[in-house]
Formats: structure tokens, sequence, C-alpha cells
């Protein structure tokens, strides 16, 4: 805190008042420090209530893990008198769906479907739902997300309204539920959405989308062409990760979109999918594209390895970023011995820089 | 108008002004800060930041680490950096002509081999004299650097050269980083649309006292001595409140060289670290920041509140003297390198507040307050101060200013807790009560010390001498 020592008598107000300004601070000032310890030691309280019902709770969640159904009356986890009695609690109810929400999403098969069936049997559903319906942003994202990982299905056309929410975390949250619930077929918001989908978002979907079947190519062929970059720079990393060769004439058109990213991201997905057509659909954006995209394209020549490519990556080796030089030497080296024989015949190769670069491109070959 | 009455009204509007802004900018900062940490925090608390661990989509991050003579806990450092959970991760350690056993230490330890590597010298540096990698394949993330001494600017600059991912983490590699502080960084630049974050910073902690094993943060202590325990205080000012209030409306100007992310592509459009200032951490974001403003590209510059990185402070008054010393020259040349933006209306919120809160409050508050105290001391001996008024208006400076320390402790209670004893707590408040007294004036006049060594062209780092964590001397800067 600085200080200014000197005062205006015209403008300060008079001692008195500074005085019980300053009054009134260390007033504040004891009544916070008073707080703090207060809370320091509620909440210490509070963690060792937390710690006790989360001891209560190993047993019950042991014995819903390893239940296993008779098949004969409707399915019901045995609940200890304590545990049914601690239910009351919200701070315990809270904790239950917490433990019940992370071991979800850590197992699978029968262990996970009775974690949902003790959710289902206790109507904790009900505590979630009344988060959703909350008309602060960050409860009603976290009930989305309880309620998608807990598999709750009737909500789905609640949830499905919020994909185009306003608020940025709650539209997220509702995307991915939909995923959880409905795997691919819930992408179909991706038919209506308006707003960009940031890059978390996408890893985020792609990860909850690796490891459900049902990919349908025809409707991310649909997304190829959708008019907000962010659907079509998604659809072209859905096609790279399930390798939809199919797509590949249709993710072509993408090298001429307008934006830098789309174009870049189909460079990449074409490393992915390529085909005999792919070089010459590259080579001929080549000349248009940043210096990111052009590597990103001597990258994927490198991949394919097709001896037709030679010349042009030859012909880049004089380009005036040396990127772009180690990007060509890369790739030819990558061809095999006739892309050897282009960097042998490179009429500069003893000179620096290509002797540093080829050298480079021949040790990481042999590394 | 004489000048007796020019510098009469001086005193009287002037200072006066002075004060009463900077009082209102703390509660602003207060607020902000509030606003701010509440908006992480709820959407923090049900992120999970693990999905970017493991995915092939999570974006490229180099960490750069120049070392100099940091000989005797360089493995350490480097193991626990190997440790971070991220990955699409390169570490690059930049060896900056260490007179000391540093680099062959670290190839030892590594089993490192120099290999054949084409530098492009994007950012022009001093040589660099050989690239390492490891022959092992559990440390395939390490590279190290061997160069000619050139500074931490030069160093970093060869470290940006060298790196091949789209983003880079600059740290001081005798920090301790969470092993989660990665997956954190990275999210601001991914979950960002309609502008493009072009760097992150992350709160830096005193680790004095902590207890640290193998390189990594075990259990969290307040400092034993005041000292580290005063920075301690300050850093959460600064981190937590300052800093996320800044954050909040896009006007951040600083991101400490201890830890900080930058999107690559545009540290290198700027031309890298500037070696000619000894804040070149500073210097870096202000020069970003610039550069996106005159290219009108829409920008972030982003803040994250958790402790992701501990240092160690100064524990005598001679090394942080030496740093504060430091600080404010490092303040001075920026501010002076990029005086275009002062109060120009081109270049937004930098330039209309950022900018002259720096150069009102950061810059010029330490000679304020020591022309102030000469001032006062006229003053008295001449019998023109009335003292009742002296007293009643000292004692409201100072109740605000250890009702805003206090208010921070509050602060980072509600929120991180890392000091949860309630006798860690009643030592925090004391040093909140003894800091204006015994810490503050030091740094002002360290501050002061800095102005002087500037107008004497001594431009040097200072030596920093530190404690290190596991109690040895060792050097970090010269």
């Amino acid at each position: 805190m600085r200080l200014v020592l000197l005062y205006s008598p015209a403008l300060v107000p008079q001692p008195h008042l500074l005085l019980i300004a300053m009054a009134a601070m260390v007033g504040v000032l004891l009544l916070i420090t008073i707080f703090i310890l207060i809370y320091l030691v509620r909440r210490r309280k509070h963690e060792k209530k937390l710690e006790d019902w989360r001891d209560q709770l190993i047993g019950t969640l042991q014995r819903t893990i390893f239940f296993e159904d008779d098949g004969n009356a409707p399915a019901t986890i045995p609940l200890t008198f304590k545990t049914s009695r601690s239910l009351k609690h919200p701070g315990f109810r809270q904790l239950l769906i917490d433990e019940l929400i992370q071991g979800k999403k850590s197992l699978t098969g029968t262990a996970a479907a009775n974690l949902v069936l003790l959710f289902n049997q206790l109507g904790l559903s009900r505590f979630s739902l009344q988060k959703l319906n909350s008309r602060r942003w960050h409860i009603k994202a976290r009930g989305i997300q309880e309620l998608a990982v807990m598999e709750q299905r009737q909500l789905v056309t609640r949830i499905y309204r919020l994909t185009n929410a306003h608020h940025e975390l709650v539209r997220m949250e509702a995307q991915s539920a939909i995923v959880q619930l409905y795997g691919f077929e819930g992408l179909r918001f991706l038919d209506i959405i308006n707003t960009p989908i940031s890059e978390w978002q996408q890893i985020t979907l792609l990860r909850l989308l690796a490891r459900m079947p049902g990919i349908q190519p025809g409707k991310i062929a649909n997304w190829l062409s959708s008019g907000n970059d962010s659907v079509r720079i998604f659809a072209l990393k859905l096609v790279a990760e399930h390798h939809l060769h199919q797509l590949h004439d249709q993710v072509i058109p993408c090298l001429h979109h307008p934006h830098p990213d789309v174009r870049m991201q189909t460079v990449r997905c074409l490393k992915e999918i390529y085909t005999d057509a792919t070089s010459d659909a590259m080579i001929q954006i080549y000349a248009a594209q940043n210096i990111h995209c052009r590597l990103a394209i001597l990258d994927v020549l490198g991949a394919i390895g097709a001896p037709d490519n030679g010349i042009f990556l030859s012909q880049r080796l004089a380009e005036g970023d040396d990127l772009l030089k180690l990007g060509a030497a890369r790739a030819l080296i990558q061809m095999g011995d006739l892309g050897q024989k282009h960097l042998d015949d490179f009429p500069l190769s003893a000179e620096y820089p290509w002797n540093e670069i080829f050298q480079q491109a021949k040790t990481e070959q042999t590394a | 108008m004489s000048i007796t009455s020019i510098f009469s009204a001086f005193f009287q509007y002037g200072l006066w002004l002075y004060s009463i802004v900077l009082l209102l900018s703390y509660l602003l900062i207060a607020i902000f800060a509030i606003i701010e940490i509440r908006r992480y925090l709820r959407s923090a608390s049900f992120t999970d930041y693990s999905i970017l661990a493991s995915s092939p989509q999570a974006p490229g991050i180099s960490i750069l680490a120049p070392a100099y003579n940091e000989g005797a806990t360089i493995v350490d450092n480097v193991r626990s950096l190997l440790s971070i959970h991220y990955r699409n991760l390169e570490l690059i350690v930049i060896n900056d002509g260490s007179k000391d056993d540093c680099l062959q230490k670290l190839i030892d330890a590594y089993h490192l081999k120099k290999i054949d590597f084409f530098v492009k010298r994007s950012i022009p540096t001093k040589d660099v004299r050989g690239v390492y990698k490891s022959t092992n394949p559990v440390f395939h993330k390490l590279i190290v650097v061997d160069k000619v001494n050139g500074g931490k600017a030069d160093a970093l600059n060869v470290g940006i050269n060298v790196s091949s991912k789209g983003y880079i983490v600059c740290i001081d590699v005798d920090c301790i980083i969470e092993q989660d502080a990665l997956l954190k960084m990275a999210k601001p630049f991914l979950d960002t649309t309609g502008s493009r974050v072009i760097a992150s910073g992350g709160v830096v902690r005193i680790a004095n006292s902590c207890e640290i094993r193998n390189g990594r943060l075990v259990k969290v202590h307040l400092p034993d001595t005041f000292l580290p325990r005063a920075q301690t205080l300050e850093y959460i000012r600064a981190f937590l409140l300052g800093r996320m209030a800044w954050s909040r409306i896009n006007a951040l100007l600083l991101i400490s060289g201890a830890f900080g992310a930058f999107d690559k592509e545009i540290v290198i459009a700027c031309g890298g670290y500037n070696h000619a200032t000894v804040g070149e951490d500073m210097e870096l974001v202000v020069r970003m920041r610039r550069y996106m403003e005159e290219k009108k590209i829409p920008y972030k510059v982003t803040y994250i509140p958790d402790p992701l990185c501990w240092t160690e402070a100064p524990s005598s008054y001679k090394i942080l003297g030496r740093q504060r010393n430091r600080w404010t020259r490092g303040t001075i040349e920026t501010l002076s390198m990029h005086k275009k933006m002062c109060l120009n209306p081109n270049y937004h919120i930098l330039g209309m507040l950022s900018y002259p809160y720096w150069l009102l409050f950061e810059l010029m508050a330490p000679l304020v307050e020591f022309a102030g105290l000469i001032c006062m001391l006229i003053a008295a001996l001449l019998g023109y101060i009335d003292w009742p008024m002296f007293f009643s208006l000292l004692g409201f400076i100072l109740s605000f200013g250890i009702l805003y320390s206090i208010f921070a402790i509050l602060m980072e209670v509600l929120t991180y807790n890392q000091y949860n004893k309630s006798s860690d707590i009643l030592k925090l408040v004391l040093t909140a009560i003894l800091e204006p007294f015994i810490f503050h004036p030091f740094v002002v006049w360290s501050a002061i010390r800095g102005n002087i060594d500037l107008l004497r062209k001594k431009n040097s780092w200072g030596e920093m001498s530190r404690q290190g964590f596991a109690g040895k001397k060792t050097n970090a800067n010269a």
C-alpha cells in the first residue's frame, strides 16, 4: 500500500472522520480475521464429516459394484440402516452422487450398470433434475453432467434443448450429455448449431465417441459442407479419427475453403485417408497456403511417398523458408532411394543450410 | 501563477487525487478478482482435465527451461519436469554457457548424445554449440541445447527456435511445477472462440519451508521466516487479486517469467524475447499485445488462479533488494519502449488503462511515496505539519493497506486454502500488520535504487543466490 503523507486542508476530510473510517476498517479487519478462523474450524469439521461419510460409503459402493441380480423380483441393492438414514442429509446425498459418477466414469459392464441401478433406486435423479432446473449456469451444467453420466435418457428432450443454449458451458455440457446418451446419433445438434464449437469441446466429443459404435459416414458428409466452420473442422476430425476413406472425395473440396483452419484440418485429415488422387489436389493448392499449411502438405506428401511427387518436393528444397526446406527433405527421405537421389542431386546440397537440413532429415529417419 | 502556488496546488490536488484513484483502483481490483475467480472455480468444478492428458488432439507444448550454473540441482529439476502429465510435450533445457558441470551432469544422467539438428534462426540468437537427445527412449521428450552464454532472454529465444510445437511454456528450471499444470494451462488456448489466446499465465507460489521430495512438492507450509512470509502474502495479493482482476477485463500486462504459456507463432512474429531489457517477461507480453492491437486481430491474455508453480523466494534483504531493483528497471524499460501506447485510443484498454495504471501506480508509486516522505520530513522540520491530521491520515491509509491484505488472505482461504492451519493464518495476519513497517519500505527503497541504477545505465541482472529446496546454495542467474 502506497502512503501519501501530505494533505490538503481544503480537500481532506476532518481528522475525526478519518479516525471513524479507520476504526471501521479495523473493525472489518477483525471481523474478517474472526470469520476466517471460524471458517477454518467449520471446514475441518466438514472435512472430517466427509471422511466419515466416505468410509460409510465404501461398503455401499462395494456391495453395489459386486451386486448380482437374481432375476426374480425387481433388482434392489441392499442398504444399511445407517446409509438410508444418512441419505436425508443433502451433503451425504451429494457425496454419494459424486462417488457414483466417479465410479461410473471409470467402470464398465455390470459394475457400471449397478451404479446406475443404485442411482435410480434411491431416486437421486430428482436432485440432479433440481440442478438442471436451476437458473444458475454452473448448477445447471452440473445437473446435466450428472444426468448424462447416470444415463437418465427420459430427460433427453430437456437436455437437447440446451445444446444451443446461450451460456457456453451449459451448451457444452448439454452437447456432451447428448453424445454420452445417444452416441453418434446424439451429434444431430450439429445440424442446427449456430455457435462455434471450441477445440476443447471437439476433443471432449471425440473422446466420448471413441468408445461408441455407429458412426454414420452419410451424416458426416453433410457436416463437411456445413456453413459453421467449426462443425466442418469437427467433421474432418471425425473422418480422420475413424479413417473414413469413403469420404475422400467429399473432403477434397474443403481444401479450397476460405478459412485457413479448415484447409489445415483438411490436409491433416487427408493424411489418414489419402488415395492416388490426394497428392495432386494438395500440390494444386500448395502455393496459396500459409507456411503451417504448406508444412502439413509436405508432411502428408511424405506419408504418401509417391514417386511422382519427387520433382515437386525437390523443387521445394529451394523454398525461402528453411522449415519448408526441412519439410521437403523429410518427405523425400520418406520416399526411400528415389527421394534420397533427389537430395543427392540437389545442386546446393553441400552448402549451408541444405547440408545441415539434409543431415538432420537423414538422422531422424534412422533414429 | 507563481511556482510556489503551482507546487502548493500540486500537493493539494494532485497527490490527493492520486491517492483517491489508487485506493479506488484497489477496490475495483478486489471486486473484479472476486468475479473472475468465482467464474473460474465454478467452471473448473466440472471440468475433466484428464481428457487432454490422453488425447492425440491435444496441442503440442514445448517447455523451455533455461539453465545457468544449475549443476547442483539440474538433474532432479529435469526429472521433475519430465514427470509432468501431458502427452504432446517436449522439454527443452537450454544450457546458457554454464561455467559449472551442468551440461555434463545432464549428459551422464539422461544418456544424452549430440545429434544433427538444424536450428532455424527464426529469432537471432547467440551461437548454438550443440543439440543433445537421449539414447534412452524413456527420456524421448527431452532435448538439451548447449549454447554460448547470452542471458535468459537469449536462451529462451534459442529454445523457441529449437521447439517444434505450437505453444511454448517458459519456466525457471528451479521451479516446481504441479503435475497437472500443463493440462490447466492448455485449456484457455482451446476453449476460447472468437478471439485468439496469445498468452496464459499461472499463479506462482512461494515454496520456502515447503516439503519437496524428488523434485515434487509434497506438503505446503507457510515460510518460517518473515521475509519469505511477507512475499507469500505479497504473491497472494498480486496473483489472486491483481492479475485475476486484470485478466477479467483482458488488460493484463505481465505474465511471470517463472511460468507462462505463449502462442509460438505470435512470439516469433513479435521477434521473441528482448535481451535489451532485464524485464523480458513483461516486455514480451506488452509487445505481443501491441502486435495484436496493431494488426487488429482479436486476442486475449488469460490467467489461471490455481497454484501451478512453486518458487523459492529470496530470504535475505540483499537478494530481495537485487530482485526488486531489477523488476523496477524492467518495468521502466518496458514502459519506455512502448510509450507510444500511453493514452493512445488505438490500443484500446491496453493504451487507455493498463499502460497508464502501470505508469502511475506501479512505476511512479515508489517515487511518489519516497518524495512524499522527504517532503513530510522537510515540512516537519519547518513546523508545517498538522500532527493530529497527519496521524489520522497515516492511520487511515495503513488500515486500508492491512485490510486489503486481510481480504487477500480471506480469498486464499475461501479458494485454494493452501495454508489451512489457524496458526498459519494468524501468522499471515501478523505479517500483514508488520509488512507496511518493515517489508514495504524496503521494497520502495529497492525500487528507488532501481531508478538510480537505470539512470547510471547499470543493466545487470544481479546475482540471485538461492538456498535451494534441499538447503544447498546455488547460483541461479548472473
